[in-house]
């Protein structure tokens, strides 16, 4: 079981208007539990999920996970990194167009082994109730969506796995779903941490983290 | 696979937008295609009329690889005979063109009936006799200039002064044999004015062939001898220098079609910077994000390089029919090499033209990718 540990991280953006996003922050994610990162627009939430998955670089500060300091492999070995051990659902959904829901899933799969799976794509999908999967994105309903984008991040098997809004573009039956699918992944012994503005839906995550100008103000 | 079923299914996608590059690309490997095979055609011809005259060693006049004008004394003939380097022909033709406008285009060669061979290696006779006598004006047609000229048995043809009767018409063989009119060499000269012939062929017998250009140079030193390896090689020279301005001018569309599918590609990658950096924020490295977009473009370039291909061969078809019905001579001619070389020219269009918007796509920012 591997713990996911930022120090100090403190990122900045502009050369001339300075905008600090995340400012000194420093805590420790567990295996098995869910966390959720709160705060209003601006406060660092996405800021801080990409410097947790090593895909911005800290100005300052380190992230370690087990024992491997992200930072200090390259952006391509951070990648590989990335498609070994985390996952990533966006607000948007962010499928391919242009595939299938079923390739959408494989590509996940694909992007860490090189290789598809399309009968565990198929369970995973029909797992998250998703039981036609030879659609394109557009055809299925924003919640429909969402849940194959996490098949899409759950298919690599990942231990960490960061939701960015997942519930941002739907509707309130959609985001308890959303939530419920998971807070259950966390207890697989995953760490989910999920970056939301919705304070009621936070409040079903193991741990919540508030977030203001970049700081970490209370759990 | 899974990265082809991928590229594919993007084209499909943008499907209207990579027409425009395919159909650019067809055109230009069409012209390719259409272009190299007058090269391969020529070489083809070269090779079969070479191989249509019996001869191994030409003696020319001094100087010159191939002859055009008779400057030859027809006694270097008999010379030549008399050093017993084995059967000898003299060698006069002329080119022809029948009728106004002209409907018949061929060559007149002159039967040397002093010779135990036949200058002409495919010559047989198909319809009526062969030529008997040195003295008679009677003359043997090939079956495509009988076809075009529309000539049967009995007619008569018009060369220079003189006329003759056509008594046979020879087996369709080879192009030069089926394109030929041969009448009495001794009357042809007449009928020109000459006391002189083109060139004297030897065939020695082959174990000899070395020994008899020897020999030749040496008794012959103010002529030029020529093996047929000779004149091949020559004729591939030229041929090949019009490879190389044909390659050019195809290059130019080629170009064209690299700046365009540049364009082409830069645009979509500008509309698929979400796209790449989702990818890349899921593990993809910078490496499968270029390799994503280059196999992308020379999908697309393999794609026209297939219809370009198909619409070249079509035309050098259609082309190469019309020819030998115009001029009796087929020009064109597809090969495995011009595959090779309008595949590989595909290949690297489609990687010019997108190695730039591929290392711009791997170097996308994932969070300005995703507009957060």
């Amino acid at each position: 079981m591997k713990v996911l540990k930022a120090e100090g991280l403190k990122k900045v953006y502009g050369k001339k208007v300075k905008t600090v996003a995340v400012d000194g922050f420093s805590y420790e994610f567990m295996p098995g539990k869910s966390y959720a990162v709160v705060g209003p627009s601006g406060s660092g939430k996405t800021t801080l999920l990409y410097l947790l998955a090593g895909i911005e670089v800290p100005d300052v500060g380190r992230v370690i996970y087990g024992d491997i300091a992200l930072f200090s492999m390259g952006d391509d070995g951070r990648a590989r990194f990335r498609a070994d051990h985390f996952a990533f659902v966006f607000q948007q959904f962010y499928l391919i167009p242009y595939l299938s829901a079923l390739d959408n899933v494989s590509m996940g799969l694909y992007l860490k082994t090189g290789k598809t799976d399309p009968k565990r794509a198929r369970e995973i999908l029909k797992t998250l109730g998703i039981t036609d999967p030879s659609k394109k994105p557009y055809e299925y309903s924003g919640g429909e969506q969402q849940r194959i984008a996490i098949a899409r991040a759950l298919i690599t098997d990942p231990e960490v796995i960061f939701a960015d809004e997942p519930t941002g573009n739907l509707d309130s039956k959609n985001s308890a779903t959303i939530f419920k699918v998971l807070t259950g992944i966390a207890v697989e012994g995953r760490t989910v941490i999920v970056a939301t503005h919705d304070l009621d839906l936070a409040s079903t995550c193991d741990v919540v983290l508030h977030l203001k100008d970049g700081r970490l103000v209370n759990t | 696979m899974f990265l082809l079923k991928v590229v594919f299914l993007s084209i499909k996608h943008h499907l209207l937008r990579f027409l425009l590059a395919i159909i650019g690309l067809a055109i230009s490997i069409t012209s390719l295609v259409y272009l190299m095979s007058f090269g391969e055609g020529a070489r083809s011809l070269i090779q079969k009329n070479v191989r249509a005259f019996n001869l191994q060693i030409l003696v020319l006049p001094p100087g010159q690889a191939l002859s055009a004008q008779p400057i030859l004394p027809r006694q270097l003939a008999d010379s030549v005979r008399a050093l017993g380097v084995g059967k000898v022909y003299a060698v006069l033709r002329l080119p022809y063109t029948g009728g106004f406008p002209p409907k018949a285009v061929g060559v007149v060669f002159g039967k040397d009936f002093s010779s135990s061979m036949h200058f002409l290696a495919d010559y047989s006779i198909g319809k009526g006799r062969d030529l008997t006598d040195s003295t008679r004006r009677e003359a043997v047609v090939g079956s495509v200039m009988a076809r075009t000229a529309g000539w049967k048995i009995g007619d008569t043809v018009f060369i220079g002064t003189g006329k003759y009767v056509i008594v046979g018409i020879a087996k369709a063989g080879s192009p030069i044999v089926d394109n030929a009119i041969i009448v009495p060499l001794n009357l042809l000269m007449e009928d020109m004015g000459t006391e002189r012939i083109l060139a004297v062929a030897v065939a020695p017998p082959p174990e000899r062939s070395e020994e008899v250009v020897k020999l030749l140079k040496k008794s012959f030193p103010n002529y030029s001898v020529q093996t047929s390896e000779d004149l091949m090689r020559l004729a591939r020279s030229f041929v090949a220098i019009g490879d190389a301005i044909r390659f050019g001018l195809s290059s130019i569309a080629l170009f064209v079609t690299a700046v365009f599918l540049f364009a082409i590609m830069a645009i979509t990658v500008q509309e698929r910077r979400w796209e790449f950096s989702v990818l890349r924020a899921l593990g993809a490295t910078r490496w499968f994000i270029f390799r994503l977009v280059v196999v992308q473009a020379v999908a697309v370039s393999l794609i026209g390089w297939a219809f370009g291909v198909l619409l070249g061969w079509g035309l050098v078809e259609v082309s190469g029919k019309v020819m030998v019905r115009v001029f009796g001579l087929d020009l064109l001619e597809m090969s495995a090499g011009i595959l090779l070389l309008s595949l590989s020219v595909a290949i690297v269009v489609g990687f010019v033209g997108s190695v730039l918007p591929a290392v711009s796509a791997m170097r996308i920012n994932v969070r300005e990718g995703l507009g957060r």
